[in-house]
């Protein structure tokens, strides 16, 4: 145990230093810190949000796009943003309206020399939210979009560091390429950190909300997590099933061992599996709005 | 948007605590309510607090699972006793999701549905329907949705609470009812049933058992039988309980009692193992039989015999001398001239026959009954059979008038008892000439019908209810009608014609359109490729 707080405090000194260097490091969208702010407000109605939303047409536009998409389902059309968060909530508007951000941040063409491809990269984000979303489902668990979403942004650290560091990176993608190891031990073994820890960081320097930034941050090591290892747990899982179902690509072709502790944490039943993968695939064809975001 | 004044800020938390603490009591008082209406009365009132000017409605599962029952509505779509009236695609979206939804309402109003949650089960939907003018869009705010989402949690909880406590109330009462119902069943049944556990104590015991053995039931049950009962059915049981263990079951065991006034009551004891649903041994069923009303079977089955018995040897014993008083006025009628006494010796002969004829059919009852009756199979001629009947049955009445037919069909010959299928035909037609006193067609017809012989006779008489057509075959039954006409007959003609149809496989019926409208009997019987050996 204390070799573990040890070694997480000389982790988060390295990480320190690793972000210090990284230049021009994307911070909290705009229209994400004023809705913070709103929804700290307890008095603040549907029609108030609406009207802040309304003012970036991109992000209206989105946010229509996907509450009337099947991702929801819903039986009629939702017109407005203030019938969409009176439906959805202001949570599932918040978290449409941060995965819009993200994507605008770093979802353009990375590095030129090509070896990153985002189409690639968000196509796996998307499976491993759609498989969140399902795990979810299955584990009994109530609030299954931020499970998506925790999912679809899981591997943010990966566009960060690749955004930043554009010579170390190109250089970790050589050494998966070359020995055939996992992004996470390359990243490791050339930063001493991995995506996950820069992920977290950035989500909660943007103060998201912490369950989130837990189960970015965790997603490849959950018992980290305190009271979210749960939540961490499932995208742990989400992550490999995307792998296991090879749509997309999260930098390396590899499916990582499931972390026994991950597994009992989420109760699933390996009789469920086929299922689980089966309802997966259907996710993520529902969810496949979300891809437009990087497309556009 | 400015920040907050340091009093502005005091304000809100002062509000906010005051709506929390609201919230907490109104959640304190739904928690406590006693039963489904209680539970709805208190979520309503909170309602009332937290959305003053919005319509509400509470729906529950119906108990098949599948449709939402209005329990509780005002100023809402909801008709408390009929099924939710909203568009069943939301509805079922809402349930799917597990997230509230909100819909245009009629007159400009927005409804908002909420599950009531219990974990991931859907047990119910609320209502909201705000009123015009406050959309949606300014009615809701994050803390609204929040405290309403909080309150569908504490009311789902606690009706679901109360719903399963009055499903399982019910399933109490159902099985309190099932109890009293066997109960019923022991008490009334005519037996006494004394139910031992496998250690040999008494654990049920019916009222009947208890005044057969005379002893008080209700103070039986717990007790060891040895200790309950006296030495004589003490050591009865105990041989009943082995031989169940040994061998599954006890042979009834005579058992006399003395009863108070000095009767003696004659009881028959027996036993079978108590097994539980599963088959396994619970015990041993003691079950205690009143035999008097057996023995009185008994007494009664050999009267019976005796009846049939005097019946066929009184017969035997009439025949002889009547058959000695035909031999003689027959010789008697030869010597005498004179026309007179010709006459009444012709009356005599005449008379004889008919006593002859009574005691043959008496003694055919008995070999019907007594099961004696045997069958001379032999190829008859039908065609010739019924010429023969005509022929006596016009010399019979003259006021009739006997039409006969039989089909191309029926074979030449048919195998049967001759003169016994003549007697058949001969009482149906005596039968039709006699209950038509008036005269008219008495038919005789003869066919095949589906591989069958079937012989209809049919006539114009008095007919016969319905009821009578019943009993008309049973032995001794005579119509009210034929009574009242003074026609004679015995009531046996008929049972032994049905006895003797019945013996060649066949069977015999009555139809009539009713009385005054004449009646047809018609015989089938199936024909046989060629007379049985027996």
């Amino acid at each position: 145990m204390s070799e573990i707080i040890e070694n997480q405090t000389a982790r988060e000194e390295r990480l320190k230093g690793i972000v210090q260097r990284i230049e021009g490091l994307p911070t909290l969208p705009t229209i994400l810190a004023q809705m913070n702010r709103m929804m700290l407000d307890p008095k603040t109605t549907a029609k108030d949000m609406a009207q802040l939303i309304a003012s970036d047409p991109t992000v209206t536009a989105r946010i229509l796009k996907v509450v009337n998409s099947a991702f929801y389902g819903f039986p009629s059309r939702i017109s407005t943003i203030s019938h969409a968060i009176v439906i959805l909530g202001f949570n599932t508007v918040k978290s449409i309206v941060l995965s819009s951000s993200v994507f605008d941040t770093f979802g353009g063409n990375g590095s030129q020399d090509g070896g990153f491809k985002r189409e690639d990269f968000w196509r796996h984000s998307l499976a491993c939210g759609a498989a969140a979303k399902v795990i979810g489902r299955h584990a009994g668990e109530a609030a299954l979009e931020e499970f998506f979403i925790a999912g679809l942004l899981h591997d943010v650290g990966k566009v960060v560091l690749d955004h930043g560091l554009r010579e170390d990176y190109a250089a970790i993608r050589t050494d998966v390429k070359a020995r055939g190891i996992l992004i996470r031990e390359a990243e490791e073994a050339r930063l001493g950190i991995n995506h996950a820890d820069v992920g977290g960081w950035l989500f909660s320097e943007w103060k998201l909300n912490r369950g989130l930034v837990k189960a970015v941050a965790c997603h490849h090591n959950p018992v980290l997590a305190d009271e979210h290892m749960k939540a961490a747990s499932i995208v742990h899982l989400a992550d490999i099933f995307a792998r296991a179902l090879q749509v997309g690509s999260g930098g390396d072709d590899q499916i990582p061992p499931i972390r026994q502790a991950a597994w009992d944490a989420v109760g699933l039943k390996v009789e469920h599996m086929t299922d689980l993968l089966r309802e997966t695939e259907l996710e993520i064809v529902k969810a496949s709005v979300f891809l437009d975001f990087v497309r556009a | 948007m400015t920040e907050p004044t340091f009093a502005q800020t005091a304000e809100n938390l002062r509000e906010q605590i005051q709506d929390l603490l609201a919230l907490e009591e109104a959640s304190r008082r739904i928690q406590t309510a006693d039963g489904i209406g209680a539970i709805l009365a208190e979520t309503g009132a909170a309602l009332q607090r937290i959305v003053p000017k919005a319509g509400r409605a509470v729906y529950l599962r119906t108990e098949d699972g599948i449709d939402f029952l209005c329990h509780l509505s005002a100023g809402a779509s909801g008709v408390p006793g009929s099924l939710i009236s909203l568009p069943l695609d939301v509805v079922d979206w809402v349930c799917q999701e597990r997230r509230h939804s909100m819909i245009p309402g009629a007159g400009g109003r927005a409804v908002a549905l909420l599950p009531l949650l219990v974990g991931q089960e859907v047990v119910g939907l609320m209502e909201l329907s705000l009123p015009e003018g406050s959309g949606a869009g300014e009615a809701l705010t994050q803390k609204l949705l929040a405290e309403l989402q909080y309150l569908c949690g504490q009311s789902a909880a606690s009706l679901l609470n109360a719903v399963l406590k009055a499903r399982v109330e019910a399933e109490r009462l159902a099985l309190e009812r099932t109890g009293a119902f066997l109960n019923d069943i022991l008490e009334s049944v005519n037996h006494g049933i004394l139910a031992l556990d496998p250690e040999g104590r008494i654990s049920l015991v019916n009222q009947n058992a208890g005044s057969m053995l005379q002893v008080e039931a209700a103070e039986l049950k717990g007790k060891p039988y040895r200790e309950a009962f006296g030495e004589d059915f003490v050591r009865l049981l105990d041989s009943l309980v082995e031989q169940v263990g040994v061998q599954g079951f006890a042979m009834d065991q005579q058992l006399v009692r003395k009863e108070l006034d000095g009767a003696e009551l004659s009881l028959g004891i027996g036993g079978t193992p108590l097994m539980d649903a599963k088959g396994h041994p619970v015990g041993t069923l003691v079950i205690c039989r009143d035999m008097t009303a057996s023995k009185e079977l008994d007494r009664l089955r050999a009267l019976d015999q005796m009846k049939s018995q005097f019946v066929s040897n009184v017969s035997h014993e009439l025949r002889t001398p009547l058959t000695s008083i035909k031999a003689y006025t027959d010789a008697v009628s030869g010597m005498v001239t004179d026309d007179t006494a010709k006459h009444f010796l012709k009356v005599v002969d005449e008379e004889a026959d008919r006593l002859l004829g009574m005691i043959e059919d008496l003694l055919n009852v008995s070999r019907i009954e007594s099961g004696k009756f045997r069958l001379r199979w032999e190829d008859v001629d039908v065609r010739a059979m019924v010429q023969t009947i005509l022929e006596l049955s016009r010399v019979q009445s003259q006021r009739h008038n006997i039409l006969t037919s039989v089909a191309d069909a029926v074979p030449a010959t048919v195998p049967m008892d001759k003169n016994k299928m003549k007697e058949v035909l001969i009482n149906l037609v005596n039968n039709a000439i006699k209950y038509a006193p008036d005269g008219g067609d008495v038919t005789v017809a003869v066919q095949m019908e589906e591989g069958n012989l079937r012989m209809d006779v049919t006539d114009q008489g008095m007919g016969l209810s319905a009821e009578n057509q019943k009993k008309l075959f049973q032995m001794f039954f005579r119509t009210d009608q034929a009574q009242a006409s003074q026609i004679r007959g015995t009531g046996l003609g008929l049972a032994i014609t049905k006895g003797i149809v019945e013996a060649h496989g066949g069977a015999i019926r009555v139809s009539s359109e009713g009385e005054g409208k004449g009646s047809t009997f018609t015989v089938v019987m199936p024909v046989r490729s060629s007379a049985p050996q027996d």
